[in-house]
């Protein structure tokens, strides 16, 4: 099912939520919301389950709009984030609940729930009680309950959040998997970009109630179209510096300390711009035009990483292990044409 | 350290042990015998008590007497405790029923060694029978003051129909019937508290006993009572008497003249009110016409036994309060009646009687109550549950006779 | 310098304190209290309602047995006691419970104003109870009671709730009801509102009425709480007792005949003065509750979820 979100808004008393959001998410596709605490995207996810009302806007479920629709009409299933699975009832209970409200018949909605809880891999543990069960194994739970009503929308608010480290990775594999094998078009809330990236068909990027950017999940690394994005994503996060463009259509650090040549002279001269250059960027070799000195080397994992300072400004960058620089070297470096990107300091733009 | 802890809780430890015996007749260090004092009484009437106290103690240097408040609930059970655990007061003021339930195992003491010769002649007969009432027929309370119920009635009301102030049960039916008649809304006649009182003034009146001490029963299974009682149903079932008050007291229904006549207590007299123009006035309690009889609430002093010294200064304090003067204020504070002609020829009583005119109507001369005889409790209660199966119908007469007898006879039989 | 400071622990450790005895001696003052009063006068009244002919004043009796016992489950009274106190507490404690389940429902919701209706609810746990009483005495009246101009809105007729012998102990039940209310709601408002409200949202999505929420979510989930609340109430209604007195003017009934069990014991006690016969009934009813409490707990402990 194709959801359209058509200049959608959502006031809060003192704050606004969602500010004119017009987007279409694709069919049958994972779809994560990401963004920072506080950027409206459970707002977002609960304006979509009619939980919450939308003081402007409208929502196309296909060709229904279902702006004004009760949840219950809209055909989702909500996950969330705590899994809110009734204490009281045991897990094929919980899965059954959808259809109980429905007035299935009970032979059949047993036979549904077990179908389901098949799915997402608690068929051994039907008679338990949701206390018994590990958090990784309630959140399957929760996926099944929203699952067996068979939703035309699938939410989920924040889903691993509240697993460790480990379940977390299992889990949002799990995710991907019976999202997969059920084709239900699917959202999810997030503030971990690695989760966003790792198992999402694309990401909406927000920040303060505001659309910044929607796409594949390595396109919107890749090709970031604001300093936000560009910052927003990727670990080690990107080295940002702050110049001019100086009469050559190079950069020039702000306090003239240093200047770097840009492979595509983008910026209009004498214009404040933000350099943002990943951590993978970089090549170092002999004779190229940029000097750093290395500050400090380290190892994360397999990675090796450096800080190093070109004039008077910091960056953290990855190093191959070929090269034999210890701190206090100065090196040459060059930048690469992918992961350097050009934006408008003023409006945060990419140039 | 250590000997401090260890004195501390053994101070703990004999305080809270100690902590409910405080009281009993003791000599004081000063040599003064001490006497202490239980009472429930408030307002103006405790005030009278402490001053009465005060000048007792002013004008005696070997007494002292202590007065301790307390709380009206549960007060008997309370005084029985600490007195049989040894720790309760040397006196009361309460009615003769209550001593009597210490008779039996001598712990009250016989006041008849304190009293002048002449005692029995300065008290009213009523009041003297009642204190000396008992299975040892001893004078076991000190009669201080003496209450009971008059006819109140709405004076305006009864003018207007041309009625008189009922000298018997016939006449106050006939009252009932003409008021009935002439507002259907209005009840002629109810019976303020328990049945009790009502019941035992129908049985006396017959010329009945009640309660024969001898042969430890009652002799109230009579045609004659039994034909009071079938009155007093009629009048129930022509809706003469109202059963329940609104609120508390029928004096409240008196007030907004739902009621036109009521049987209460004396002391009902402040809460009565009547509404602008109407005005009530206050009569005695009717008769059946054999034998004139009226109840009397005899309050008196019960001393408790002690050893001889307390004991005496205890009397000395009962006789102190039942003093012409002293007895006189203490009649005028709680609105009662004296026992004691000699309090009675008193300034200080003849004006405060002439400003109350319920206790003129309170017939103390032909004042009488129950023997003060072990189940004489049960048998209040009995009369009041057969005159309320009566009036409810859940029993007929005889059948609630019949059952009362019974269990007024098991109880007697106890003692 | 170490053994020194052994040492001297040593020394402070002797005797009774800095032994497994020291807390005893801390909490002594608290225990002799209990014991004084509550465990002395509790095992006291068992001794004597097996004494016979027991005298409060000297101690003294007659035989040591069952007499007692026996006397109370031949009297008459006192059947027609357990009778009543096992009415009141049938009606009483099960349609409280329901009624309060249905308040505190209300009374939880978000609503302007609900403070006011949640202090209304509550008024009557700070008034006076013989106020309390005199008014429901006025509500009953036969004439003037506003309960009787309801009902007569629809065609009924004139009940004598305070002076039919047969209407007494419903009028005695519906104050009863109404006693037990607020500290009822009190008690389920504060576990509703321990209920995560997202159990809600996720019902409301899949589309329960208000009805099933309440039955399939609010009320397993209280279901600890409505235990609880099933028996203090139980427990507090067999002790019905001074309900009576602003109602029926200190009778028990208008015709003695609504003997409450604990009325019963105050009138052996404090009337007839038949100490062993309000003890054995004292004991009888301790058994009684006490059983119908355990029968509760364990039903209760099958019930629960966690």
């Amino acid at each position: 099912m194709q959801i359209k979100i058509d200049h959608l808004t959502k006031k809060f008393p003192d704050t606004t939520a969602v500010d004119d959001f017009t987007m279409e998410f694709e069919s049958g596709k994972l779809t994560a919301l990401l963004g920072p605490s506080g950027c409206g995207k459970s707002t977002m996810l609960n304006m979509l389950a009619g939980i919450l009302p939308a003081t402007d806007g409208h929502i196309y479920f296909d060709d229904d709009d279902v702006t004004d629709m009760p949840p219950q009409k809209r055909g989702v299933g909500l996950v969330f984030q705590n899994y809110a699975l009734y204490p009281h009832m045991t897990v094929l209970e919980n899965i059954c609940f959808p259809l109980e409200i429905q007035k299935v018949n009970k032979a059949e909605r047993i036979e549904k729930a077990k179908e389901m809880a098949k799915l997402v891999h608690v068929d051994q543990y039907l008679d338990r009680k949701p206390k018994e069960l590990s958090g990784g194994q309630q959140q399957r739970v929760a996926i099944a309950r929203a699952l067996i009503k068979t939703p035309r929308l699938l939410l989920l608010d924040e889903p691993l959040s509240n697993l460790d480290a480990r379940l977390r990775i299992e889990m949002r594999e799990e995710i991907r998997r019976i999202q997969q094998e059920t084709k239900v078009t699917t959202i999810f809330v997030t503030h971990d970009q690695e989760e966003a990236m790792s198992i999402s068909d694309s990401i909406v990027l927000m920040k303060d109630g505001i659309l910044m950017q929607v796409d594949k999940p390595q396109a919107l690394y890749d090709d970031p179209n604001h300093t936000f994005v560009a910052s927003f994503l990727g670990n080690p996060p990107i080295n940002n510096l702050e110049g001019i463009i100086n009469d050559a259509g190079d950069f020039e650090l702000k306090d003239h300390s240093a200047t770097i040549k840009l492979n595509e002279k983008k910026g209009i001269k004498g214009e404040e711009v933000i350099l943002g250059i990943r951590p993978e960027a970089i090549t170092i070799g002999p004779d190229f035009n940029t000097k750093a000195e290395i500050l400090e080397r380290y190892t994360m994992g397999k990675e090796e990483l450096a800080n190093i300072k070109i004039g008077s400004a910091e960056l953290r960058v990855y190093i191959s292990v070929d090269h034999d620089c210890k701190k206090g070297d100065v090196i040459d470096l060059v930048l690469r044409n992918k992961g350097v990107f050009l934006f408008d300091k003023a409006s945060g733009k990419r140039l | 350290m250590k000997k401090i802890i260890t004195l501390l809780l053994a101070l703990v430890l004999t305080i809270s042990l100690t902590a409910c015996s405080n009281s009993g007749g003791t000599t004081t260090e000063d040599g003064k015998t001490r006497v202490v004092l239980w009472h429930t009484y408030t307002e103006d009437q405790q005030a009278f008590i402490d001053q009465a106290v005060a000048d007792f103690n002013a004008s005696h240097e070997d007494i002292e007497v202590v007065v301790e408040t307390q709380a009206l609930q549960d007060f008997e059970s309370k005084v029985m405790q600490a007195v049989s655990t040894g720790t309760g007061p040397n006196l009361i003021i309460h009615y003769a029923t209550e001593a009597a339930n210490y008779v039996p195992d001598n712990m009250v003491a016989d006041l008849g060694k304190y009293v002048p010769e002449n005692f029995e002649s300065t008290v009213d007969e009523g009041a003297y029978k009642e204190a000396t009432s008992f299975i040892d027929g001893k004078l076991h309370i000190l009669p201080l003051f003496t209450s009971g119920p008059v006819f109140f009635y709405n004076k305006t009301i009864y003018d207007e129909l041309g009625l008189q102030a009922p000298a018997t049960w016939e006449e106050l039916v006939a009252n009932c019937e003409t008021i009935k008649a002439a507002y259907p809304e209005k009840y002629g006649f109810a019976i303020d508290g328990s049945f009790t009182d009502f019941g035992q003034t129908l049985i006396m009146q017959t010329g009945n006993e009640l309660i024969d001490v001898a042969n430890k029963s009652v002799t109230f299974n009579t045609p004659e009572v039994a034909e009071q009682f079938q009155w007093f149903a009629d009048a129930i079932t022509n809706e003469y008497i109202m059963l329940s008050p609104t609120g508390q007291y029928f004096s409240e229904d008196f007030n907004t003249e739902n009621l036109v006549s009521y049987m209460g207590s004396v002391a009902g007299v402040p809460y009565i009110q009547l509404p602008e123009g109407s005005d009530y006035a206050v009569a005695p309690v009717p008769q059946v016409g054999t034998v004139e009889w009226t109840p009397a609430w005899n309050r008196g002093i019960i001393v408790f036994s002690a050893d001889e010294a307390t004991e005496a200064a205890t009397a000395e304090f009962a006789l102190y309060l039942a003093s012409p003067e002293v007895n006189a204020e203490f009649c005028k504070v709680a609105n009662y009646a004296s026992p004691y002609q000699a309090t009675r020829d008193t300034e200080t009583y003849k004006s405060f009687v002439a400003d109350n005119q319920a206790l003129e109507s309170l017939r103390s001369d032909i004042g009488g109550s129950f023997s003060a005889v072990t189940g004489v409790a049960t048998v209040r209660t009995q009369i009041d549950e057969m005159l309320s199966a009566i009036a409810t119908g859940t029993k007929d007469i005889q059948t609630a006779i019949n059952d009362a007898e019974a269990a007024c006879n098991s109880a007697l039989q106890e003692g | 310098m170490a053994e020194a400071v052994l040492k001297s622990k040593k020394r402070s450790s002797s005797g009774i304190f800095n032994t497994k005895w020291e807390p005893l001696i801390y909490l002594a003052p608290f225990l002799i209290g209990v014991i004084i009063f509550t465990l002395y006068p509790f095992f006291n009244i068992i001794l004597i309602s097996f004494k016979e002919g027991y005298r409060q004043m000297t101690g003294a009796f007659q035989s040591f047995g069952f007499d007692n016992y026996v006397h109370i489950f031949t009297d008459p009274y006192f059947i027609n006691a357990l009778k009543n106190t096992a009415m009141y507490v049938g009606f009483v404690v099960p349609i409280s419970t329901a009624l309060s389940l249905f308040f505190a429902n209300l009374l939880n919701q978000k609503i302007k104003g609900i403070g006011i209706f949640q202090t209304a609810f509550f008024l009557p746990m700070v008034t006076s109870v013989t106020a309390i009483g005199l008014v429901w005495k006025l509500m009953f009246n036969d004439r003037i009671g506003v309960i009787n101009a309801m009902l007569g809105l629809f065609g009924v007729e004139r009940i004598e709730w305070l002076l039919d012998p047969a209407m007494n102990i419903w009028a005695l039940i519906i104050y009863g009801i109404w006693n037990m209310m607020p500290f009822t709601i009190i008690i389920l408002l504060s576990g509703l509102q321990n209920i995560d409200p997202l159990y809600y949202t996720a019902a409301k999505v899949d589309g329960a009425s208000s009805r099933k929420q309440f039955f399939r979510i609010t009320v397993p989930l209280l279901a600890p709480t409505i235990g609880l609340t099933c028996i203090i109430n139980m427990i507090s209604a067999s002790k019905v007792f001074g309900e009576l007195f602003p109602l029926f003017s200190g009778r028990p009934g208008t015709a003695y005949n609504l003997f409450t069990m604990v009325y019963y014991i105050y009138y052996e006690f404090n009337v007839a003065r038949h100490l062993g016969y309000a003890a054995a009934a004292s004991i009888i009813l301790f058994i009684i509750v006490f059983v119908f409490t355990m029968i509760q707990l364990y039903v209760q402990r099958r019930w629960r979820y966690y």
